[in-house]
């Protein structure tokens, strides 16, 4: 259910937790790809590949 | 064998999350923005943003900025439950999450504004620029702490051999929009060919064909982020630039095409890079060293090939400036990028965005008296 017009410290308090969320969700995104290859002893996919046996 | 395998883990995730797939896709955000009419639950995004890290990490060749749009959309959607925010509050909101998500992906805050206004929004709206350009600020200095401040391909300088080189610029511009064309038609053909295979094999078999590729040339692994780094400090040859313009495309065709969840954007980079490193080694060929460098070039040309995919000249021009860092060349950019969208749009024209709203029965198009008509079979609906 949505209020008919919400108040502008709704508006704002949404603004910053959604860029929060999203840059907090992107930074773990990106980590999680850059924990992976170091796992597998690479510096990205490419070195990963080419570390991972055929 | 390691995309298959990372395929079919996708293959079983989306066939575990099949009744939650609708609404899953940057046209569905395209949507939920500008018509307000599609639900982007954070379950279903979380669930595809697993499946795609899998296939990313998997080596497969996608870009890793559709599941973070994705994200953000779906976290402006949770926030207009959580803070009672109405329908047009809630749609703004969720343009902010779509263009926190950009800008954290590429740490490219001006070019997170422009992807949203120019591919999604399509109208530049005072109440929904601020607070992306809030949003954006935010998420860049919250991604800058995180992981550091550098620009994603580092601090670079590039320059021009001289001003009557704009026209060599222009000639890329022109050429990069039938790579893009010819880039999107391919990825339509592979999902056609790819789309007849059930759940879960359908992502295998790509990540199958693509792990084939990858076994010849392990630089087309992952979203092109090393290979199009090693291009702009001249470090690839010009025999392997040719062949990278070739697989890359082929590969993230079979990747995407196939269902596993991830862009094509960052993938067209490199495409883009290629043609233009390509291009300033040909003029090298002819004109000798008055050319500006090939790294330059693949600069401009993966500016041009990105306008021609999404048909967003501004978004590649600043996202060039951004990812590299170097301003110096916005005027041979802006040449690039805006005769590679128009001549793009001449030949095909949806966008990589609109091509999948168009599949759906969607016609997204944008006239200059500043509505955006979007028809269906039923109707038309205009959006001042």
């Amino acid at each position: 259910m949505t209020a008919p017009i919400s108040r502008w410290w709704q508006r704002w308090l949404a603004v910053i937790a959604v860029a929060l969320v999203a840059a907090g969700f992107a930074i773990a995104f990106r980590g999680a790809l850059t924990a992976v290859d170091g796992l597998l002893g690479a510096g990205g996919s490419v070195a990963m590949i080419a570390a991972v046996p055929a | 064998m390691l995309p298959a395998v990372g395929g079919l883990l996708v293959g079983l995730i989306l066939v575990a999350s099949a009744r939650l797939r609708e609404g899953a896709g940057v046209g569905f955000v395209m949507e939920a923005i500008v018509l307000g009419r599609v639900r982007l639950p954070l379950t279903r995004s979380v669930l595809q943003a697993v499946a795609s890290w899998l296939a990313i990490a998997s080596g497969n060749s996608l870009g890793r900025e559709g599941p973070l749009i994705q994200f953000g959309a779906a976290a402006g959607e949770a926030a207009r439950r959580v803070f009672h925010l109405d329908k047009i509050t809630a749609r703004i909101v969720l343009a902010t999450g779509v263009a926190a998500g950009f800008a954290s992906a590429y740490n490219a805050p001006v070019a997170a504004v422009l992807f949203v206004v120019e591919i999604v929004t399509g109208v530049v709206v005072l109440e929904a620029i601020v607070p992306m350009v809030i949003a954006v600020v935010i998420a860049t200095l919250a991604t800058r702490y995180a992981v550091g401040g550098a620009p994603l391909y580092g601090q670079r300088a590039f320059q021009l051999g001289s001003p009557a080189e704009l026209l060599a610029v222009a000639g890329l511009g022109l050429i990069a929009a039938p790579i893009g064309v010819g880039f999107l038609r391919l990825l339509g053909f592979a999902s056609r060919l790819l789309r007849r295979l059930p759940l879960p094999w359908r992502p295998a078999v790509g990540g199958l064909l693509c792990g084939a590729i990858l076994m010849v040339l392990p630089l087309v692994a992952g979203n092109g982020f090393e290979p199009l780094d090693a291009l702009l400090d001249g470090r690839l040859a010009i025999g392997l630039v040719a062949l990278l313009l070739v697989a890359k495309p082929i590969a993230t065709a079979l990747a995407v095409g196939s269902g596993n969840p991830g862009g094509a954007f960052t993938p067209t980079l490199l495409i883009g890079g290629c043609a233009g490193a390509l291009y300033a080694w040909g003029l090298h060929a002819v004109f000798g060293g008055a050319i500006g460098s090939p790294p330059t070039y693949a600069l401009i040309g993966l500016a041009a090939a990105m306008a021609a995919t999404t048909h967003a000249p501004l978004t590649g021009t600043v996202l060039a400036c951004e990812l590299s860092g170097d301003y110096a060349l916005m005027l041979p950019l802006l040449v690039a990028t805006a005769l590679a969208a128009a001549w793009a749009r001449r030949l095909y024209v949806d966008s990589v965005y609109t091509a999948e709203l168009t599949h759906r029965g969607l016609r997204w198009r944008l006239t200059l008296d500043g509505r955006r008509v979007i028809e269906s079979q039923q109707h038309t609906v205009d959006v001042v």
